[in-house]
């Protein structure tokens, strides 16, 4: 990264070159005016006919208690400094502020100047961003490569079995290819989850194709079998359904991301249970399992991306708060919503309170 | 007298439903993507699919695109063309240009890039999408419904309908048309474009015309 040029003892709150926040000494010991020390200065804000041009891009105005403010154009917004004596701009005040003022005092040129190397640090920033975004991506696309390899060579390596369908071409390969053959299945899933967390409208993309929802979800419950056996969790998949469904390519991962959040977080030695069920619109889908008690605020919350509920984190210490993110993402463009039902239930375990919860959607 | 002889017989009563395995033979696929090893392009071949594969798009290419000379185009975003070969100097504005030349032309937009809000656009525009990395059996999965819903000879033949229309000719010489086609179907043989040209006149995108015109000939009775 490029040096970034801040000024030295800059009075106002500012970011320097080791990457500290510093606040600043002006806006820290306003002599006169305490006002806009807890909140934005009103004035500052509201009144936009009482500011002045002092400068391109500067515009400043004078509070009732005597105190400057300026409105400075940066990176394209504004920022509003109050507590301000300015000088140099025609803005003269009685001699007693004048004193009072004084560890205040700034000039339009000092103003001027802190705005430029605000700019050319927000620049040198945005560059730098960019650039690692750029390598991310980068990598992020190597890494598809690499994936389309070993999904590819999984299937092939199911194709070349004996059998009418992928499930009986899939039982007669040896146990360790069947372990390969999963794992590269969830690493499919995977890819395709990552997309909608930095845009929910690629779970909508493309068009729907008829397909059985049972079996889409009986295909995750068996990639997802042996993150169960790793947590000593069953899962048992029920409700024989026949109905075909319209749906996306991102269909997949919404009873992933739900079956996969239940193994997650339900008690050890315990069932998830699936059921699947033909309604008269549709398929109904629902994810039960004996895990923490959602409190009723945060059940809305769940679904918000990077909200990771009060007990999550004591549950399963790893947890990036996207799961249910992506899952809603994909519901909602399906046109229906993931709703949850807790029960009562008040058993505790390591002063955690569980409880049965059920996760389901409808689709037509 | 074949049927297509009768008077009131028309083209939808003569076509026969085609098999799973004659429309993969009869499907012509383009898949447009600079990295090889991203596509499974190989086991689609494998599997039966008629499957062309470039590695960049040149005008010449473009044009063979433009004239509907494939069914399907699989088309990746980044690095396909020279900057400055399209208006986005990318695959998005070879897939508007295809679009506004034959709006029935099935795209495929596959790619990587489908985090990215700057390609929203793409994906909407295209008919079907492939995230990548792409396993065979989604590709496989999505290459067949695209090719039940969008490839097929009445399908095509109500997009020459629809052209001829707009260009203004009219019923009787559509009929004519139709009759020429269902003999050139029945009979194996070609209709070349000249005589397309003298049933019904000389019309705006007629390359267009003619090559649907082609592949309804070549899937009218299943390339039998």
């Amino acid at each position: 990264m490029s040096e970034v040029r801040l000024v030295g003892g800059c009075p106002y709150p500012h970011v320097a070159t080791d990457g500290a926040l510093q606040s600043g000494t002006v806006l820290e010991h306003p002599a006169l005016c305490t006002g806009c020390v807890d909140r934005p200065c009103k004035l500052a804000h509201g009144d936009r006919s009482r500011l002045s041009e002092l400068s391109a891009e500067i515009f400043g105005g004078t509070c009732g208690r005597g105190v400057d403010y300026v409105r400075v154009e940066l990176s394209g917004g504004h920022t509003v400094l109050n507590g301000l004596a300015v000088t140099g701009a025609g803005l003269d005040r009685p001699r007693r502020q004048k004193k009072e003022l004084a560890s205040n005092r700034v000039s339009i040129n000092q103003l001027r100047d802190w705005q430029q190397n605000q700019n050319e640090a927000s620049h040198v920033l945005e560059a730098d961003l960019e650039e690692k975004v750029r390598q991310s991506l980068e990598m992020f696309h190597d890494v598809q490569t690499a994936a389309s390899t070993i999904i590819r060579s999984a299937e092939r390596l199911q194709a070349k079995q004996v059998g009418a369908t992928d499930d009986e071409r899939f039982e007669r390969l040896p146990a360790d290819a069947q372990t390969l053959v999963k794992a590269a299945g969830l690493l499919e899933l995977r890819m395709q989850s990552m997309p909608i967390v930095s845009n929910p409208a690629a779970a909508s993309y493309g068009f729907r194709r008829r397909r059985s929802i049972y079996r889409i979800v009986d295909r995750t419950v068996r990639t997802l079998q042996p993150l169960g056996e790793d947590r000593k969790i069953a899962l048992r998949l029920d409700g024989p359904s026949h109905a075909s469904v319209s749906v996306f390519e991102s269909f997949d991962l919404l009873p992933l991301t739900l079956i996969e959040n239940a193994i997650k977080y339900s008690a050890t030695d315990r069932v998830v249970e699936i059921v699947v069920r033909d309604t008269v619109t549709g398929v109904s889908v629902s994810v039960s399992s004996f895990s923490p008690w959602i409190p009723p605020e945060e059940r809305q919350s769940i679904f918000q991306k990077r909200f990771r509920g009060s007990t999550a984190s004591r549950v399963a210490q790893k947890g990036s708060g996207l799961g249910l993110f992506i899952a809603e993402a994909v519901a909602q463009a399906h046109a229906t919503h993931i709703r949850l039902d807790s029960d009562d239930t008040d058993e505790r375990s390591s002063g955690i309170r569980y409880c049965n919860n059920r996760f389901f959607f409808n689709i037509h | 007298m074949w049927p297509f002889e009768k008077r009131n017989v028309h083209l939808a009563d003569v076509v026969r439903p085609l098999s799973g395995e004659q429309l993969k033979r009869l499907t012509r696929i383009v898949v447009i993507d600079d990295e090889p090893d991203t596509f499974p392009t190989e086991d689609l071949r494998q599997n039966g699919y008629s499957v062309e594969y470039w590695r960049s798009l040149d005008a010449a290419g473009l044009r063979r695109l433009e004239n509907g000379e494939f069914d399907i185009v699989v088309l990746d975003i980044q690095g396909i063309v020279a900057p400055g070969f399209s208006d986005t100097g990318d695959g998005l504005g070879v897939l508007r240009r295809l679009k506004r030349a034959n709006p029935s032309q099935a795209v495929v937009a596959c790619s990587g890039q489908n985090y990215s809000l700057d390609t929203m656009d793409f994906y909407k525009i295209a008919d079907a999408t492939l995230g990548k990395p792409v396993s065979i059996i989604r590709c496989m999965g999505i290459l067949d419904d695209l090719m039940q819903s969008s490839v097929g000879a009445n399908r095509y033949w109500e997009g020459v309908v629809a052209s001829l229309r707009v260009s203004g000719v009219n019923e009787k010489k559509i009929r004519n048309l139709e009759r020429e086609v269902m003999e050139a179907a029945h009979s194996g043989k070609p209709l070349a474009i000249e005589r397309v040209e003298s049933i019904v006149g000389h019309v705006e995108k007629i390359v267009i015309v003619a090559e649907l015109l082609r592949k309804v000939v070549a899937l009218a009775f299943g390339g039998a």
